[in-house]
């Protein structure tokens, strides 16, 4: 019998619209002990089936058919004292938040004793004893002092291992895991993971692991069951999924994420054109037909299509899944062909400083960066947050102004000159794409606004006739239709929101692209399409573009030069094909380790930092990645800062390491053959 | 042109439609078309004074001053004056509304530019500023008014200079507040990267976007500015006689409530009933806008 058993579940909303089924029809079976991950873009359902298993469907939602069953038990029907029960102690829940997920005016210590003490099983100094070494099993340091911590006192990455432990103290059969690490950096990301691997092997409990992100649902689960329109579109193991995936939302999905070793140049991204359906709004027959290449009438758009056996282990929702045919390697479009841009420097920050005033202390932003970047070329900035990558970006764009140093761009300096003070022929020169899609455009405007204020502002265009032509036009670049710049930005996607962001910045025909995060905010799919979009611009008018991201797997596909930050400073710079093989910083030799990869033949060393990124307001004296380097020499990394070692001309390592040593260890990245 | 780059049209549909502007979906919140009801009950009432046949306002009766109840020619009977209480209920209603919505109109000028000031530009503006409200809003706000008006004298345009003082640091504060989250939207950093000035970041960036809380804000300040006017009224502050108002029909009657308590009551009435106009049409949007 398996654990957990969802039969044919539908769950309904009411609205004002109308009632609109989140899940129209939904199966599923969990064994005890097994790690099943489901994927799926924003708006498929994930978050509808959680609540439906938990109960919590609102006033408006509903069960309408179909049972969830648990260890025998009917949850759709159990009363609520049942339910309670179960949730508290066979069922536990790790949500997104870990702030909110915890009681901030609580100390973590009570909170995890309320947990044994509410079921009733134990007396205080035993719940207290529980606590302690449940803290210790999720690698919390010092579990006296933890539990007298308010929740505000905890890094993120330590609420959530606080979180992992109040779900483990009920000892639950099942764990339900809601995007856990969806707001962690990747270095504690990946330690949250293997706590996970780790904990699974010893309490023998049952994950259910939802997230957008195929790369690390790779890691923790065994089976991996792929969402669409609130319908299981595919469910098979780990391996079989990625090697031979049979659904073409499976392989649309796999197509627009950069794998390793893929770059601009050979393996193109493939975005699945079109958006995720709204709630209700797919097709009975098969909710991915609009976005199918592969769609046939009369064959796809009949009946609502069953899961069909395609192998041991693999059902697949799709009438075609047969005959269809091997995901091809896709010509390279537009962005083929790729010349390196020039060698003229558009930018060049020397010993580059911003500095806050806190109090008496001084907050390093960024201490003294050296960089540039040449023309028509690609510069990645890499690091965590913290590492200070966006403050570079304002500071470049001129939304904020350095301290100390030297910044010339275009032949001018503007190290201490925020926009206001720059000449306009160089503000339109330089623009930026933000992190956003929600905050970029204002909501009181149509989105052909900004572009038609842009145009006016850095005089491209006189008079209304030419202004709207050229609007249309800049909406054509980023291929979206003219009548689009009547709508208000609520009406559009967050890609599309994005695309007008892109265009915004390319009005001006920009040299300098700064473009902070500009796809992290949207699904893998639209990822795809918006870089996509911006390297043929990019390439087209020969424009360099500085990308910030803490992607590793992005910038490896779509950098020419890559810059490692943390902590405020360069840790390494150099050509991506240099950085991604030793020898390496060893900041960026754990970054890949940590990156979660969408490739289980893919095996990564495993490099894990030690506590957290220390404060921007008391930095490490010698080198600033001394407190947490696995491969420290000893007290020289503390005291003295690094020196900068060329591996090549172009190819810069801030480490005390010399380089024949960091030459001589092991790839993280290793393809199984 | 590439088709992988391409999202279709229809893209746009499923994105959600627009959800439609505050006003426009008024008519599916039942207390907001209450409210409304009531409101423009009075407006309609107070448009059309001068065509209803009624009384003249100010002209006295002195033989309905023997029988001051309800008559055939007095609907609702007369004031102590022996003038005609309809009429002059429903002439009231004119000075309400005439100075009501100026006053508030014009609280918000100024309350919205302190607000739009102190949020922009923070340090010593938003200081000065926050300071100089605090002080206003400390006062008991009938002192205010009392004291403005014992300086200048009753008039209309003192109802309205009362109001703004006493609404503004109030409007402001939800301006400022309002203000300080959307500085730090990407928008607004678009703006500078095309070298956009203040004052146009101020006005056609920022304060479009506070346009929803300031709706519902303004119809809740109608209705306590009515209160105010009839209170100013009744304290013999509002306008001067023998213009019909609200709040002095009542202090005229108060001397003789005991023995004609509808002098008092219809006037009463109807600024309860405009009052109860204006916090309905707020909760309603409130509502609405909650909903989104």
């Amino acid at each position: 019998m398996p654990l957990l058993s969802i039969r044919d579940l539908r769950v309904e909303y009411t609205t004002m619209r109308g009632t609109v089924a989140a899940i129209p029809e939904f199966s599923l079976e969990i064994n005890e002990g097994e790690s099943f991950g489901l994927v799926g873009e924003s708006g498929c359902g994930k978050s509808t089936l959680i609540f439906a298993i938990m109960g919590y469907m609102g006033r408006n939602g509903a069960i309408t058919r179909g049972s969830i069953t648990f260890e025998g038990k009917d949850l759709v029907r159990a009363s609520a004292e049942e339910l309670r029960r179960i949730r508290g102690s066979r069922i536990a829940i790790v949500y997104q938040e870990p702030a909110t997920a915890l009681n901030p005016s609580m100390t973590v210590g009570r909170q995890l004793m309320e947990v044994p003490l509410a079921h009733g099983r134990s007396s205080t100094a035993e719940a207290r004893r529980q606590a302690e070494r449940v803290l210790l099993d999720v690698h919390l340091p010092d579990p006296d002092s933890v539990m007298r911590r308010y929740p505000h006192q905890l890094s993120g990455g330590q609420k959530q291992r606080v979180v992992i432990a109040m779900a483990l103290l009920a000892n639950p059969a099942l764990l339900l895991l809601d995007e856990p690490t969806t707001g962690l950096d990747v270095t504690v990301e990946a330690a949250v993971l293997d706590l996970l691997n780790e904990l699974r092997a010893k309490y023998g409990t049952a994950l259910f692991y939802i997230s957008h992100n195929l790369g690390v649902i790779a890691q923790v689960c065994e089976r991996i069951g792929v969402m669409y329109a609130g319908k299981l579109v595919e469910d098979a193991a780990a391996a079989s999924l990625f090697a031979a995936p049979r659904h073409p939302y499976t392989r649309g999905l796999l197509a627009s994420l950069p794998r390793p070793g893929a770059d601009k140049r050979t393996s193109p991204l493939v975005p699945i054109p079109g958006v995720v359906p709204a709630a209700g709004r797919a097709p009975e027959s098969c909710g991915f037909l609009s976005r199918c290449a592969h769609a046939v009438n009369g064959v796809c758009d009949g009946d609502a299509v069953p899961l069909l056996i395609a192998g041991p282990n693999h059902l697949v929702r799709c009438a075609r899944w047969s005959d269809l045919p091997a995901p091809p390697r896709p010509a390279a479009p537009a962005i083929a062909n790729i010349e390196l841009g020039g060698e003229e420097i558009v930018m060049e920050a020397h010993e580059v400083s911003r500095v806050f005033p806190v109090g008496r202390r001084r907050l390093l932003a960024n201490d003294r960066l050296t960089l540039a970047a040449r023309r028509g070329r690609v510069l990645a900035i890499v690091g965590e947050s913290g590492s200070g990558k966006s403050t570079f970006a304002k500071v470049l764009a001129g939304l904020d102004a350095a301290t100390g140093g030297s910044l010339r761009v275009l032949g001018t300096e503007v190290a201490g000159k925020p926009v206001r003070r720059r000449p306009a022929d160089l503000v339109a020169a330089v623009q930026m794409v933000f992190q956003h899609p929600d905050g970029t455009l204002n909501p009181s405007h149509p989105v052909g606004w900004p572009l038609a204020r842009s145009l006016r502002k850095f005089g491209i265009v006189k008079g209304k006739r030419a202004t709207e032509e050229r609007v249309i036009r800049l909406l054509d670049m980023v291929r979206l239709p003219p009548s689009l710049r009547h709508a208000l930005p609520r009406q559009l996607s967050g890609g599309q929101k994005q695309r007008i962001a892109i265009a915004r910045a390319f009005a001006g025909n920009p040299e300098l692209l700064v473009a902070d995060e500009p796809v992290s905010a949207l699904d893998v799919s639209v990822q795809a399409a918006v870089i996509n979009l911006l390297l043929r611009i990019q390439q087209e008018n020969r424009t360099t573009l500085v990308f910030i991201s803490h992607d590793l797997g992005l910038v490896r596909y779509l950098a020419d030069e890559v810059v490692v930050m943390y902590l405020g400073q360069v840790m390494e710079s150099g050509p991506v094909a240099a950085l991604f093989h030793p020898p390496y910083h060893p900041y960026t030799e754990a970054l890949l380790s940590a990156a979660p990869v969408p490739d289980p033949t893919v095996k990564t060393v495993r490099i894990r930092l030690e506590g957290e990124i220390p404060s921007p307001l008391a930095v490490p004296p010698g080198c600033r990645f001394a407190t947490r380097c696995p491969r420290k020499l000893g007290a020289v990394c503390d005291e003295t800062p690094p020196p900068m070692r060329a591996v090549t001309e172009t190819h810069v390592i801030h480490c005390h390491i010399p380089i024949e040593d960091l030459r001589r260890v092991e790839p993280v990245l290793q393809r199984e053959s | 042109m590439s088709v992988a780059t391409n999202e279709p049209i229809s893209a746009i549909e499923s994105a959600g439609k627009p959800a439609p502007n505050l006003l426009r979906r008024l008519p599916t919140s039942r207390v907001a078309m209450v409210g409304l009801a009531l409101v423009l009950f009075w407006v309609i009432l107070a448009l059309l004074a001068p065509v209803l046949p009624l009384q003249p306002p100010n002209a006295q009766d002195y033989l309905a001053m023997a029988h001051t109840g309800s008559s055939a020619k007095h609907w609702l009977g007369v004031d102590p004056l022996g003038r005609d209480l309809l009429s002059r209920v429903v002439w009231g209603a004119r000075t309400v509304l005439a100075v009501a919505p100026v006053a508030v109109l014009a609280a918000y000028t100024v309350g919205a530019a302190m607000g739009l000031l102190a949020g922009y530009y923070r340090g010593w503006v938003d200081v000065a500023i926050s300071r100089a409200s605090d002080v206003i809003l400390s006062f008991p706000v009938i002192v205010l008014y009392v004291i403005i008006i014992a300086n200048i004298g009753p008039s209309a345009l003192n109802i309205v200079v009362a109001v703004v003082l006493a609404s503004a640091p109030g409007i402001s504060r939800i301006v400022r507040g309002l203000v300080m989250s959307l500085t730090h939207q990407e928008f607004v950093a678009a703006a500078y990267l095309r070298q956009e000035s203040d004052v146009f970041v101020m006005l056609v960036e920022l304060l479009p976007n506070c346009r929803g809380p300031l709706i519902t804000d303004f119809c809740l300040r109608l209705g306590y500015t009515t209160i105010t006017i009839g209170t100013l009224g009744f304290l013999g502050l509002g306008l001067p006689p023998p213009n019909p108002d609200w709040g002095g029909m009542v202090k005229q009657a108060t001397s003789m409530i005991t023995v004609f308590p509808h002098m008092a009551l219809y006037p009463t009435a109807a600024l309860v009933s405009l009052i109860l106009g204006f916090n309905l049409l707020a909760d309603g949007l409130t509502e609405l806008s909650q909903a989104d």
